[in-house]
């Protein structure tokens, strides 16, 4: 079932695009992330999904009803939509308390004061602030801060929840340690989770499905390992686990395998729909390059990056830079001449 | 080769016998001049205050606590300030709300608007409110003829009269500290109480407001010390039926020869009114420096702002009542005023005139005044801009000591009224110095001194504020480079903090001009100021004269106003 639909969602600014006909499918108890690099739009589409950005375009229905409908110009205000945010900044309201702060979306309910108090230590229950009801922010650490402002999110039971870069302020240990929170409570709330985040990782380790944004535009939308296995575009391949994205061209097709021109030697890939001289890209990750003292693939070993158990070499192929990961064990220098395999690539049309 | 490289380096050591630096002597200097002209007053204040006929004795406290007309101007005081400055903050709160958080069209030209009030030295809009709401002011006299009224409706003369007033000038001080806390209110903070439920005015009252209270709070507390200090807006109103506040009633004590011991119990109620600023000041840092309210603040998106609808109407009707009763209105009645014949009659091609400002060239006791206001604001800009350069550079890059007593000292002038610090210069100043033999009372000198004392804070607040934004490694990359302390301070410090300097410098000048509560009670024949003769001729009632002359001082400060916006680049000034 969709709990929330996004149709031909645009914003222009003058005549700025900031989000091109954004349409997407979000499933109940999906934790959804839109990642991309600042700029892209994801915030927007965020705000938008929110109700503080009134988007010049577009339909928005939650469990079938219309937040926002350009046609029919409809369009609620961000306090009747039900939703739950976590901001950035945290936003926890610095002259409230911690259970003040958390109870204020009940309070606003006008529920019953038992009931406020009941639910409110309960959700605090699950961000593990049980003891903190009475402090201020001030005497709150950037993580307590965090999970006051997911509380406040959770305790109206919304069937949506917004997360607005919410891990950004935090330092990396910390980071890890919220990802999974976050998870374990979605898995424990059965709640609807859009998580918007400049981070591949966290978009990698903590979503069920990733839709990458780049210029206001979807680029592609797919689970974690669709994404990483099969990138659509140079953008997407680079984006995600950070490929070598080389220049190629299609010399030979046969069968289910064609050959393609790199770095001025031929491999041979999974053919696709490709037609010969064609033109293109092939994306390969640092680890598939592989040391081959045999192959005919000579680069010139040009920086070295020391990362304990692995390390990360940039090779020079006249004039073109190919990065390659292997085990420390393998010791190279500066200026070293190797040669070199490349175990796997995938073809990007552009 | 690298050893005599090295070698050419080394003469840069500091050479450690040296004379006394250029840096102490002025230290010393500032100091020994602190100690005369605010130190030394202060204690001659209070000592007088505790003696009675030559001996110390608590009789003037139970003078002030007894007499009926000066326990009358403490409640006046209350009676006054205490309603006009919530009225001020409440206004100063919904203006700055419309300015900073809605999408009120125009609002850049509101914005210099509203701020226009600052400007205007209060006791001049005291006058300004006399030509519209006297007994025979415009207002009044056009409500008569709408109504067929035989008595005038509103009388300026009056508490009430004083509560407007200062009402509807005093709101610019809480709204100038209330404007940039509400314009850098962190938007997600009002957006988390819109999602979870709030409307804009159920944000506004449980979030925005709350969040703002430390600026709210330290802008009414500003405005009330601010108000309990101003001498020259109760003497205005106050005059034609001696309704006294604390500052007039001190200044009518000091007036009173005939009144055994008269100085000595202005200097107990002094000490008094004092008292109720340190409280004040003392209210105002805690509350603003309470650290429960800092929020942290990531990037956020810029707020968005409230459409205001068919709320639009509203706010702009407010607005421009606003603008319409502190600038508008007044300005154009002392316009009015000072460019008529007689005062009273409509001005007309008849009854126009433009000889109330001929007169002011003509006037031996006016043309002195001017000059005297000019050299006075110059010389004490050009001083108090340097000094202050130099406490605030040792205060908080050098380490020199003492400074802490020494900021208390420079601070002191300017946070009590400028009353008390004219009685404490004549208690001080009064007879001549011994051994020099130094008349200072009623010489131009004893004004000049009374200005650098009370000005002085301005100076350090300024520069202190601009030193501290220069990253000290601008200066150690000078010093590592190979220059002396002194150098460094003359080749980087000094540029970058040429603009606060002029700024400094117009900031003085600016109150300087229009200066009336030290004025009124230090000058003397040969030495008037603007302020003086402003007053003087208000008080004697030649009303046109009196507007032309505050014409002239509004021209002025708004020109210099405007240099200070142009040499600080807009970060200072109105």
């Amino acid at each position: 079932m969709n709990t929330l639909v996004l149709k031909n969602i645009t914003k222009r600014y003058g005549d700025d695009i900031a989000v091109n006909n954004f349409n997407a499918e979000i499933h109940q108890n999906e934790l959804i992330t839109i990642v991309g690099p600042s700029g892209c739009g994801k915030t927007t589409t965020l705000r938008m999904i929110a109700g503080f950005i009134d988007p010049t375009e577009g339909q928005i229905t939650l469990d079938g009803v219309d937040l926002v409908n350009k046609e029919k110009n409809v369009y609620t205000e961000p306090e009747k939509r039900g939703i739950g945010m976590v901001f950035q900044s945290y936003a926890v309201w610095p002259h409230m308390n911690v259970f003040k702060n958390v109870s204020y979306p009940l309070k606003l309910r006008k529920v019953n004061k038992e009931e406020m108090t009941r639910r409110t230590r309960e959700v605090l229950r699950l961000v593990h602030l049980e003891k903190y009801e009475n402090s201020f922010v001030h005497e709150l650490s950037g993580g307590q801060q965090q999970r006051v402002a997911l509380a406040r999110a959770l305790v109206m039971e919304p069937r949506l929840l917004l997360l607005d870069e919410p891990l950004s302020n935090l330092d990396a240990a910390l980071r890890e340690t919220m990802r999974s929170e976050i998870k374990e409570i979605q898995r424990k709330t059965g709640i609807t989770i859009i998580n918007v985040t400049h981070d591949q990782i966290e978009a990698m380790t903590m979503s069920d499905r990733v839709i990458i944004m780049s210029k206001g535009n979807i680029v592609q939308v797919g689970s974690p390992e669709e994404i990483y296995n099969n990138p659509v575009n140079s953008f997407v391949a680079n984006f995600i686990g950070s490929s070598n994205v080389i220049k190629a061209t299609v010399v030979k097709l046969d069968g289910e395998v064609m050959t393609v021109k790199l770095l001025g030697h031929e491999i041979q890939l999974p053919k696709g729909k490709q037609v010969l001289n064609q033109d293109g890209f092939v994306s390969v990750r640092p680890h598939h390059v592989l040391i081959d003292p045999s192959s005919p693939m000579k680069g010139k070993v040009i920086r070295k990056l020391y990362m304990g158990d692995r390390v990360e070499y940039h090779l020079d192929f006249n004039g073109e830079e190919v990065r390659m990961i292997t085990d420390a064990e393998n010791k190279l220098n500066i200026d070293d001449i190797i040669g070199v395999q490349i175990k796997y690539g995938l073809w990007l049309d552009e | 080769m690298l050893e005599k490289e090295y070698e050419t380096v080394k003469p840069i050591q500091n050479n450690k016998l040296k004379l006394p630096s250029l840096q102490n002597i002025i230290w010393w200097v500032i100091v020994g001049l602190l100690i005369f002209t605010v130190f030394y007053p202060s204690i001659v204040l209070v000592l007088k205050s505790f003696t009675t006929d030559g001996a110390l004795s608590f009789d003037n406290y139970i003078k002030i606590f007894t007499d009926p007309s000066i326990l009358r101007s403490m409640t006046n005081s209350l009676i006054v300030v205490v309603p006009s400055t919530i009225i001020a903050t409440i206004l100063a709160v919904i203006l700055a709300w419309i300015v900073a958080r809605t999408n009120l069209p125009g609002k850049g030209i509101w914005q210099s608007l509203l701020v226009i009030p600052y400007l205007i030295p209060p006791f001049i809009g005291a006058i300004s409110w006399t030509y519209l709401l006297g007994p025979v002011g415009y207002i009044n006299k056009w409500i008569m003829e709408i109504f067929n009224l035989t008595e005038p409706l509103f009388d300026i003369y009056s508490i009430g009269g004083m509560i407007f007033v200062m009402s509807i000038y005093g709101f610019a001080i809480p709204y100038i500290v209330i404007l940039p806390a509400m314009k850098n209110i962190n938007a997600s903070i009002e957006e988390s109480a819109r999602i979870s439920g709030a409307t804009t005015f159920r944000t506004l009252i449980d979030i925005t407001i709350p969040v703002l209270a430390p600026a709210i709070i330290g802008g009414a507390l500003l405005l009330f010390m601010y108000e309990m200090a101003d001498f020259g807006l109760p003497a205005v109103l106050g005059a034609p039926d001696q309704i006294n506040l604390m500052t007039t009633q001190i200044y009518y004590t000091i007036l009173s020869p005939d009144m055994p011991n008269h100085l000595e119990i202005a200097g107990a109620q002094s000490m008094l009114l004092v008292l109720i600023g340190l409280v004040g000041l003392w209210i105002h840092s805690k509350y603003t420096k309470s650290s429960k309210f800092v929020v942290v603040s990531g990037k956020s998106p810029s707020a968005e702002l409230t459409k205001l609808g068919k709320w639009k109407w509203v706010a702009f009707g407010f607005v421009f009542i606003v603008v319409l009763l502190t600038v508008v209105a007044p300005i154009l009645a002392i316009l009015a005023t000072s460019l008529t014949r007689v005062y009273g009659l409509p001005l007309d091609g008849s009854n126009i005139t433009f000889n109330n400002f001929l007169k002011i060239f003509e006037l031996d006791y006016t043309q002195r005044s001017i000059w005297n206001s000019f050299t006075l604001s110059v010389i004490a800009g050009v001083v108090v801009s340097f000094t202050g350069l130099m406490v605030a550079y040792m205060t908080i890059k050098g380490k020199a000591r003492g400074t802490k007593v020494m900021n208390a000292l420079i601070a002191l002038p300017y946070a009590v009224p400028g009353t008390i610090v004219a009685l404490a210069m004549i208690l001080s100043f009064s007879r001549p110095i011994p051994i020099v033999e130094w008349q200072l009372y009623g010489s131009y000198m004893i004004l000049l001194i009374a200005y650098l004392a009370r000005f002085m804070n301005l100076g350090v607040q300024t520069l202190s504020g601009a030193i501290s934004q220069i990253d000290s490694s601008l200066e150690e990359a000078s010093r590592i480079s190979g220059a002396s302390k002194t150098r460094a301070f003359w080749d980087i410090v000094f540029p970058l903090l040429r603009p606060s300097l002029y700024s400094a410098f117009f900031l003085v000048m600016m109150p300087a001009l229009g200066e009336i509560s030290l004025s009124s009670l230090l000058w003397s024949v040969g030495n008037e100021t603007i302020g003086v003769s402003v007053f003087s001729a208000q008080m004697e009632g030649k009303v046109t004269l009196t507007a032309a002359l505050a014409i002239i001082l509004l021209l002025f400060t708004m020109l210099i106003n405007q240099i200070v916006r142009i040499v600080s680049r807009g970060k200072v000034g109105i």
